[in-house]
């Protein structure tokens, strides 16, 4: 049942996205400035002593498809607060459907979302001359952006109904995802920072997923993508548990 | 008699501690019952749906819908009832259809079922045109029937409407009044539904609960409700509010059996109104208060209400909320509305002359004599009185226009009275 029932509203949801490709796109927009300007920027960086092999941009893409899931995944719990204002959830909650598949389904669609989206920026840079994962690194890397997704935007729907307003949930969206793309090296290598972001950029799911997505445009060895992987999926469990819990708690 | 569709005992629903929403509630609704919830904002009403609907947790008590605990069986209950909130819970982007088939699918219907019971539905509603456009771009009546409809797909045993005509037009809600009905008739189907519009309740329910601040004040058909208030309301409104000597002058004589007092008006409850009105003119005579208008009546809803809560529907709902957009009294209390509206009939009726009648409000008439407003629906007692002398020849006997408005198809009288749909 709830199989059935995650995949119904699943498509529902995505659906009423497809109708409305032009939220989808918007969220692209900041992603592509960054990679584009921010990578222009800092080109010079890679000449600095201690950086790794390759272009800035190569560095930078990683990272950039992180900050797109981060961006991405924060906005789920916004729609979530409009179906309640809307009563759509209170006709959902009076029907058999299963509850959990209410928070999976949500959850589940923007992930999905966001991985359309990093599918066009992956394009887009390597347009521009970041290349392309090889072997299947390529899915390995969106595997890496579903995890990541599926875990945030728990995160960010468990937030909205502690929150229950719009207002505070992006502030707070807004206060998590840039800490965390800094505290990671979505931008710069880990060994640019002092010690003590450095070991507080190991307590964040992001220093992960830039990680493996990184070591998957250089064709490392499968014990070093496998880890990253499982920590990612223990991020994702343990969000989606947490809104599961705190959707069960506040919506009867 | 059959046992109960739904079983309410000592329900009580506190959000803080010390403040009850629902306050030791107890009913029982019937299979094929209308059932009206009619109260205030803020009267429980919408809590106790809540709760019946599996939304919301009781504090304490104990509810049954279809013989299942609401709080022990949730999902039996929601397999076997549909809800219709108060706001339209269909999604904007998604068609008519599409709404209907996902509803179905989320009460695990079989395929086949979906899809034969979504036309029917379409076609029953009169949406059928409409069924593959975005429900962003329906009406706020086609809105609200598509939810009622997408509440049906799984023909529940009851159907809750919270409201259910809330921000509708006249003509929406009437067409909606009737789907109701037939819903109720033709599938023997139990309607719950909460409502702040006396008429709506009168017009729709089998038997209707009067709640105010969270308690049952009474409970029974309309009928019956108005019998406990035997005789004629003569209603006062002075210009100010008026002092309890001259309250007590007005009670004297034997003939007024209750007061109440609402500001500036006056409720008086007696046997014969219109045989107690000249000497109840003498009494005003001599208490100088400057009387503003004079209505006689049968016992209506409103008057109903009145007696349980101590104060009419209309005014409650301003105190708190700063005035409710939706009370198309304005600033009255529910017999205003109904004055106006008589007005509004009589006019379009036999043409007589209504100006005068619509003096009712606002318009100060000073010395020219009282404006009156008859509220009889039945026995013929429209009068003058003296200065206003062009009433004595009125015409005898409220307007049977049909349809026009429920209280007044729905006349005392039977034999006389048209029942339509």
């Amino acid at each position: 049942m709830i199989a059935q029932d995650t995949w119904h509203l699943f498509l529902k949801y995505v659906k009423i996205t497809w109708r409305m490709p032009i939220w989808t796109f918007f969220g692209l927009v900041q992603p592509l400035i960054w990679l584009v300007i921010f990578g222009q920027l800092f080109r010079n960086l890679a000449r600095s002593p201690g950086f790794p092999a390759g272009s800035y941009l190569g560095f930078l893409t990683p990272g950039i498809l992180v900050m797109t899931v981060l961006f991405g995944s924060s906005w789920s719990g916004v729609s979530l607060l409009r179906d309640i204002t809307y009563g759509v959830l209170e006709k959902t909650l009076v029907s058999p459907v299963s509850r959990t598949a209410i928070v999976l389904s949500r959850v589940l669609h923007t992930a999905f979302t966001v991985l359309v989206q990093v599918v066009l920026l992956l394009l887009v840079a390597a347009a521009l001359g970041a290349g392309f994962p090889p072997g299947w690194g390529g899915l390995f890397s969106l595997l890496v952006v579903l995890f990541l997704a599926i875990g945030f935007s728990g995160i960010s729907n468990a937030l909205a109904l502690i929150l229950q307003r719009e207002e505070p949930l992006v502030v707070a969206g807004n206060m998590l995802t840039l800490p965390l793309l800094f505290f990671s090296p979505a931008l710069v290598p880990l060994d640019f920072m002092p010690d003590w972001m450095r070991v507080a950029s190991r307590l964040n799911p992001a220093t992960y997923a830039v990680e493996a997505i990184r070591s998957s445009y250089q064709s490392a060895p499968a014990e070093a993508m496998g880890v990253p992987l499982l920590i990612l999926l223990l991020f994702a469990s343990l969000a989606v548990g947490w809104s599961v819990v705190v959707f069960s708690r506040s919506q009867g | 008699m059959k046992d109960p569709i739904i079983q309410i005992d000592r329900l009580v629903k506190e959000y803080e501690p010390g403040h009850r929403a629902i306050d030791e509630l107890s009913l029982q609704v019937f299979p094929g019952e209308i059932f009206g919830f009619l109260g205030a904002n803020g009267a429980g009403k919408t809590s106790t749906l809540k709760i019946l609907t599996t939304l919301t947790k009781p504090t304490s008590g104990r509810a049954t819908v279809a013989g299942f605990d609401v709080v022990g069986e949730p999902k039996k209950v929601r397999s076997v009832i549909g809800y219709v909130g108060q706001q339209a819970g269909v999604d904007m982007v998604l068609t008519g259809r599409e709404n209907l088939l996902l509803q179905g699918q989320l009460f695990h219907l079989p395929k086949s079922e979906i899809l034969n019971r979504t036309d029917e539905l379409l076609t029953l509603f009169g949406l059928g045109e409409a069924a593959d456009g975005k429900v962003g771009a329906y009406s706020g009546g086609m809105k609200r029937k598509l939810d009622i409809a997408t509440a049906l797909i799984h023909r529940p045993k009851v159907l809750f409407l919270d409201e259910p005509t809330l921000g509708l037009d006249p003509q929406s809600r009437s067409a909606l009044w009737t789907y109701i009905q037939n819903l109720n008739r033709d599938h023997q189907m139990a309607v719950f539904l909460t409502t702040h519009y006396l008429e709506e309740a009168d017009r729709l329910s089998h038997r209707l609960a009067i709640v105010d601040r969270g308690r049952l004040k009474a409970l029974g058909t309309s009928d019956e409700l108005k019998d406990t208030l035997a005789g004629d309301g003569i209603h006062l409104t002075f210009e100010e509010v008026v002092g309890s000597q001259e309250l007590s002058l007005l009670r004297q004589g034997g003939m007024v059996r209750e007061v109440i007092q609402e500001e500036k008006e006056v409720h008086l409850y007696l046997e014969n109104g219109r045989g107690a009105l000249p000497k109840l003119l003498q009494i005003l005579e001599q208490i100088k208060a400057p009387v503003r208008t004079i209505a006689l009546s049968r016992p209506s809803l409103d008057d109903v209400f009145l007696k349980y809560t101590g104060h009419t529907l209309g005014k409650e709902q301003e105190r708190p909320a700063g005035g409710n957009p939706w009370w198309p009294g304005g600033n009255g209390g529910g017999s205003q509305k109904w004055q106006r509206q008589w007005a509004k009939s009589e006019k379009e009726t036999d043409g007589s002359p209504s100006g005068e009648w619509k003096q009712t409000e606002g318009s100060e008439s000073g010395s020219s004599g009282w404006p009156l407003a008859p509220q009889d629906s039945s026995s013929g007692s429209s009068w003058g009185l003296p200065g206003s002398g062009k009433r004595s020849d009125a015409p005898s006997g409220p307007p049977q226009k049909e349809g026009a408005w429920g209280r007044w198809d729905k006349s005392e009288e039977p034999k006389k009275g048209k029942e339509e749909g």
